[in-house]
């Protein structure tokens, strides 16, 4: 069975008067029916900027996607005009999207019930009284208290959470077949992301959607994710299952990330934190050769001397771009 | 919403009875007594001064300051401005008459550059970068730039003496003969309109632009919304909000620049009646008008003000 | 800090990367971002050849600016007299070059005076708050609701006509901009958690504020100095027009309309070529604080 969503060889550029910024320089990855799917790196690694380009959310001028495939259900998007009818006859309806920032990714002078009826009326041609029903089912569903009375609210009356809720009943509100969470708990608070996470897990199960968390916490896809897709500067440099990306991890960039990620039934002297050093690159006048280099710290004369290693299979469905020299635990 | 209107009125009073207490200490501070000027101009210099002593009781001028102005403020509130020195007549009179005129010409101007300054504002945010908007926002850019009645001069020029389709100047009401007045309100109207229009659709533009990169605009397009849906629904009315914080500054120009734009086109209006009194030295006219205008724009401030809560939820429920 | 974790662990050989991602200075950026487009660096031109006109005014005009002719008045342009001759029969280009001088004198003369008073009120009402505060805030809101010119025509109208009351008059009218502004950087000064903190500990307050003020007002500062130079220009025309502006015979080229405005049927450069440069010069001002304000902080579009 082919995968529900097949991005290929994904170039998304960025025209800056400081240069081109290849902010997705050749990402593909795949997403099937009904799979949870983490894709993780430090902000500014690109992973957003793909999730946007998929659905061509990126707003041009600067941005640019140059190179590439989307095959959606046996088609590919980007043929189609960003502005045009099949694009938005599939976002919303077919592809939905959360966003990072829930304090203003929500119109500030529509009332909730608005924002959230408005697709059912244009994807579901819904008259308005069904659209209320239906959204004061799904402000339920999302655990949204009085979900009735709040629907004349404005979002400024919600806090964080609550509107986090908000966006996941809008984006599942016309039952699409993928979710795309980009950083959906970032800007909350750690116990309402815990249930934020558990909420879409229960809801993707139940409407039956893929569902993909963008984040750059390692931890917060470690419960959820059934296969993960590791960025780093614009490219993936390691995916797998979920099991091969924790328990055999081998780009050093996965390592450092899992050296971040605090773990239950560890004591303090069995292992400490560790950051990753140094920054993340400057993304203009990139070299060719592996961007972590000057972070790896197993960096070695082949890494230098040759450009940045492509995907390679190691087993099953782990893949790797890096110049290892086997397996390493620290 | 109530509390926010209440707290808003308040304000608009307390700015009014500012606005009367600068109108009243701009006469009596500043160098120059009310009382030389006017018998300056009336020729009684040669006065004793026992007998300026009674005229300056006679006008109230031997009082303390505080109390003059409770005086004074208490004759407005009567309608009593005082008497015109060089028309010899009431100027709550002089002021009635003029005033329709001025305020006719100026809600005109406000309408229009209302209507289009707000239009033209949208249409080139929409177009951004086309040839369009290029040319729109060089034309509000020089538009701002353009001394109002050196326009007027340009237009009558133009229009009114080389091709004759209108009339120079003057003005008649158009309860009287309403095809004539408007064809000499047209140029004193656009040349008042400009500025306004100008600036207003500067400010729309990039107000727009602004919202355009909003994170909810980019929500908006991941639902599946058509432009057209996303434009009227989700960002005028968020665009609208910081254009009309600067509605009442309009109204403030549009009154400014009649007082020039009346003297161009020979309109017996507000503007022109002050500029006269002030080549007659008849400052309570000017005061009066000053006051006036002052108030008015308060007031559509206020309603500015209460018409933001309509547009801004986050004012409304607070 | 750092923990070197790992067998070959080896230092970071930064300084090598940083030659393949170049650091831009933010002076760099600002001036990239002023000179990239066309306007802005049009209206500093503008404002460099007007102040190098209204210096060398002397030297520029071929005509001194008051020098009548009765004999050759109302000249139409030739090539004695580039743009012709008035009522008076004195040069139209030699009076709109010396004109650039009173522009100017009026201009910075307004904008000094309101900006002092209008920052000093400012810091006063932030830094004191309460009572104080709202007092000189209402004032300034009272203020804001006096169109400028019926401002001066009410000092005009006790003062007369002249150079020095027209600087009040038009002062007075730009006082409350500066302030509010003074008065908004403050507040959000004050509130910072560091000032806070460094209060706490019984740093100087005023000294430390100060500190953190001055490049914060700066920018925003500086973009309403030069819009507001380009505005208090026009006002002084419209003056000028009225004839209670600068008085007669001192050039000026709001004055200049006026009088080209009887003859507009007859002679119209007379009128048409001061509102010209009228114009150019407020366009100047104009582009250029818009191209300072996208160049030193952009979030200030629409605010200014």
């Amino acid at each position: 069975m082919p995968p529900l969503l097949s991005v290929y060889n994904l170039k998304t550029y960025f025209h800056t008067y400081r240069g081109l910024v290849k902010a997705v320089d050749g990402v593909s990855f795949d997403i099937n029916e009904k799979e949870i799917v983490g894709v993780v790196g430090e902000s500014g690694c690109g992973k957003s900027v793909s999730m946007l380009s998929v659905l061509q959310l990126i707003s041009s001028p600067p941005g640019e996607i140059v190179d590439g495939k989307v095959i959606f259900e046996g088609q590919d998007l980007l043929q189609y005009q960003p502005k045009g009818e099949t694009m938005s006859s599939i976002r919303g309806a077919r592809i939905a999207m959360i966003f990072q920032e829930p304090m203003t990714s929500l119109n500030p002078v529509l009332t909730i019930g608005r924002q959230l009826t408005e697709g059912l009326e244009v994807h579901l041609s819904m008259n308005p009284q069904s659209a209320r029903e239906r959204v004061v089912e799904l402000l339920r569903l999302v655990g949204i208290p009085d979900a009735k009375g709040r629907l004349d609210a404005y979002p400024h009356q919600f806090s964080g959470g609550m509107r986090q809720r908000v966006m996941i009943a809008m984006a599942l509100s016309c039952n699409p077949r993928i979710l795309i969470a980009d950083e959906p708990t970032t800007a909350v608070d750690v116990t309402t992301q815990a249930q934020l996470l558990e909420l879409m897990q229960d809801m993707v199960v139940r409407f039956k959607t893929s569902l993909v968390i963008v984040t750059h916490n390692l931890g917060v896809v470690a419960r959820y994710a059934e296969r993960i897709y590791v960025m780093y500067s614009g490219r993936i440099v390691e995916s797998g299952l979920a099991d091969d990306i924790f328990l055999n991890p081998l780009h050093p960039y996965t390592i450092g990330l899992l050296k971040c990620v605090p773990q239950l039934g560890e004591t303090r002297k069995e292992r400490k934190l560790v950051p990753i050093q140094g920054l993340p690159p400057n993304l203009i006048n990139m070299p060719s050769s592996c961007a972590f280099l000057p972070r790896c710290d197993r960096a070695r004369d082949i890494c230098r001397q040759k450009p940045w290693p492509s995907l390679e299979l190691i087993e099953g469905q782990h893949y790797v771009a890096c110049f290892r020299d086997g397996p390493e635990t620290p | 919403m109530t509390s926010y209107i209440i707290r808003r009125i308040l304000m608009g009073v307390i700015i009014i009875f500012l606005v009367t207490v600068m109108v009243f200490l701009f006469i009596r501070l500043l160098p120059g007594d009310p009382l030389t000027i006017y018998l300056n101009k009336t020729d009684m210099q040669q006065l004793t001064e026992e007998q300026l002593f009674e005229l300056r009781v006679k006008f109230g001028l031997e009082k303390t300051l505080p109390a003059q102005y409770i005086d004074w403020l208490g004759g407005l509130f009567t309608g009593d401005f005082g008497r015109s020195i060089y028309y010899d007549i009431d100027v709550g009179l002089l002021v009635r008459e003029r005033l329709p005129v001025t305020l006719y010409l100026g809600a005109l101007a406000f309408i229009i550059s209302g209507v289009l300054g707000l239009s033209f504002g949208v249409i080139c945010a929409l177009r951004r970068g086309t040839w369009i908007d290029t040319l729109v926002t060089l034309l509000a850019n020089i538009g701002i730039t353009m001394p109002s009645f050196w326009v007027g001069i340009i237009l009558i020029y133009l229009l009114a003496v080389k091709a004759g389709w209108l009339p120079v100047s003057g003005f008649t009401s158009p309860f009287t003969d309403f095809w004539k007045s408007t064809r000499q309100i047209i140029m004193p109207v656009t040349c008042l309109a400009l500025f306004p229009i100008a600036s207003l659709t500067r400010l729309t533009r990039s107000s727009m632009l602004e919202v355009i990169q909003q994170d909810y605009i980019r929500t908006a397009w991941s639902k599946g919304l058509r432009e057209r849906l996303i434009i009227s629904r989700h960002t005028i009315k968020n665009a609208l909000i910081p254009v009309v914080t600067v509605i009442g500054l309009q109204v403030a120009f549009i009154f400014g620049g009649s007082v020039l734009i009346e003297t161009v086109f020979n309109i017996n209006g507000i503007g022109r009646l002050m500029t006269q009194a002030v080549q007659n030295q008849d400052y309570l006219i000017v005061q009066a008008g000053t006051l006036i205008i002052a108030i008015m724009v308060v007031l559509s401030n206020l309603t500015v003000d209460i018409s933001y809560g309509w547009l801004d939820p986050r004012i409304r429920y607070d | 800090m750092l923990e070197k974790t790992g067998r070959d662990a080896k230092p970071v050989d930064l300084a090598k990367w940083s030659e393949t991602a170049p650091r831009y200075s933010e002076t760099k950026r600002m001036i990239s971002v002023f000179a990239g487009r066309p306007l802005p660096v049009i209206g500093f031109v503008i404002i460099a050849l007007l102040i190098l006109v209204a210096i060398f005014a002397p030297f520029l005009a071929p005509y001194p600016p008051n020098q009548m002719d009765i004999i050759n008045k109302l000249q139409p342009p030739n090539t004695t007299h580039l743009l012709g001759t008035d009522s008076l029969g004195r040069d139209t280009l030699s009076r709109i070059i010396y004109g650039s001088r009173t522009s100017l004198i009026i201009g910075i003369s307004v904008i000094a005076i309101s900006s002092a008073v209008g920052i000093a009120l400012g810091l006063f009402a932030a830094y004191f708050g309460g009572v104080i505060y709202h007092v000189i805030m209402r004032f300034m809101d009272a203020l804001m609701a006096f169109p400028m010119l019926l401002l001066a025509l009410l000092v005009a109208s006790l003062l007369g006509a002249g150079m020095k009351n027209i600087i009040i008059a038009l002062g007075i009218g730009m006082i409350a901009a500066p302030c509010r502004l003074m008065c908004g950087v403050v507040l959000s000064v004050k509130q910072n958690d560091y000032v806070m903190s460094a209060r706490a500990m019984g740093m100087s307050n005023l000294r430390l504020m100060l500190q953190e003020i001055l490049p914060n007002a700066f920018p925003p500062l500086l973009v309403m100095i030069t819009i507001g130079l380009g505005a208090v220009i026009l006002a002084e025309a419209g003056l000028s027009f009225l004839g209670i502006g600068i008085t007669p015979p001192t050039a000026t080229w709001g004055g200049m309309v006026n009088d080209g405005y009887k003859f507009v049927m007859t002679s119209p450069v007379l009128a048409i070529s001061p509102g010209i440069a009228i114009m150019l010069v407020v366009f100047g001002f104009n582009m250029l604080g818009d191209g300072l304000r996208d160049a030193l902080d952009p979030k200030l579009r629409g605010v200014i």
